[in-house]
């Protein structure tokens, strides 16, 4: 059996989107599609599980090679959405319920999604001013505006996350 | 890379010790794990990352065996390894109080 759900979870608290997706395997209910807002689970044993994300978006080969590494370890990667990697082992069956385990290893992933929430703000933030400087601002543009503020929020929580994996370093 | 007055994460130094007769990823980790006593476990992510690096810095090689990949530190990796351990000797011998610098 399947059944779809439709949840909102923001890109800076991961935690709460692996935490629900963990209470619905103790539910009986496995992660085997994503897209926008809408999640798809089939009917399994209920059981204790863990998942994590990964973030890659470059290379086909690059990306199926991190893919098979990391599977190696025990880990089921699941889905792949716009760069998230969602992976998903049964507790115990890993060594690590996580995939980075040190503050350098995470430092180097939340750097990876500071520079691409940045950029993706100033890019809508641009196409914001592209519209206005045209005419008024419009829908476009005030979906733009709203995605950059969005998105700069975003880049700011995970720079709020960084100085804490920095402060652990030093 | 230059290895002079660098400064060890606990994964780097722990890969360059484990790694050096050749093994697999996963391999890697259990050493590490074994070796640490289960203190040290190192995730998927950052074992993928940190050899990475170390390949690019030359301090680990890597050969392809089948479907896997082999890791084995370098004499420049093995050389930093050696210079972390004595900087943590260093460190040790000093809350001793028994260090003559």
């Amino acid at each position: 059996m399947r059944k779809v759900e439709w949840r909102l979870f923001f890109a800076w608290n991961e935690e709460a989107e692996l935490a629900y997706l963990e209470q619905r395997a103790r539910e009986g209910w496995l992660l085997t599609g994503y897209l926008p807002l809408r999640y798809e689970f089939r009917q399994a044993e209920p059981g204790e599980y863990v998942y994590q994300f990964d973030y890659f978006n470059g290379p086909y080969a690059a990306g199926e090679e991190r893919k098979a590494f990391i599977t190696a370890f025990g880990w089921e990667h699941i889905l792949s959405f716009a760069g998230w990697q969602y992976y998903r082992a049964r507790k115990g069956t890993v060594e690590s319920d996580e995939l980075y385990t040190d503050a350098a290893s995470l430092q180097g992933k939340y750097n990876h999604l500071l520079r691409l929430f940045a950029g993706l703000a100033v890019t809508n933030l641009a196409m914001a001013a592209s519209v206005l400087s045209r005419s008024s601002i419009g829908v476009p543009g005030t979906i733009n505006l709203a995605v950059a503020l969005l998105l700069t929020y975003a880049a700011y929580r995970t720079w709020r996350r960084l100085r804490v994996y920095r402060d652990q370093l030093r | 890379m230059e290895t002079d007055n660098l400064r060890l994460s606990e994964s780097t130094y722990a890969i360059l010790l484990a790694a050096r007769n050749p093994l697999h990823g996963y391999g890697i980790m259990l050493r590490v794990k074994q070796m640490s006593a289960g203190r040290i476990v190192i995730g998927p992510g950052t074992m993928y990352g940190a050899l990475k690096k170390l390949i690019a810095d030359g301090w680990v090689s890597v050969e392809s065996a089948g479907a896997q990949k082999l890791y084995t530190t370098t004499s420049v990796g093995l050389a930093a390894a050696r210079q972390e351990f004595e900087r943590l000797n260093l460190l040790v011998k000093m809350y001793g109080g028994d260090h003559d610098a």
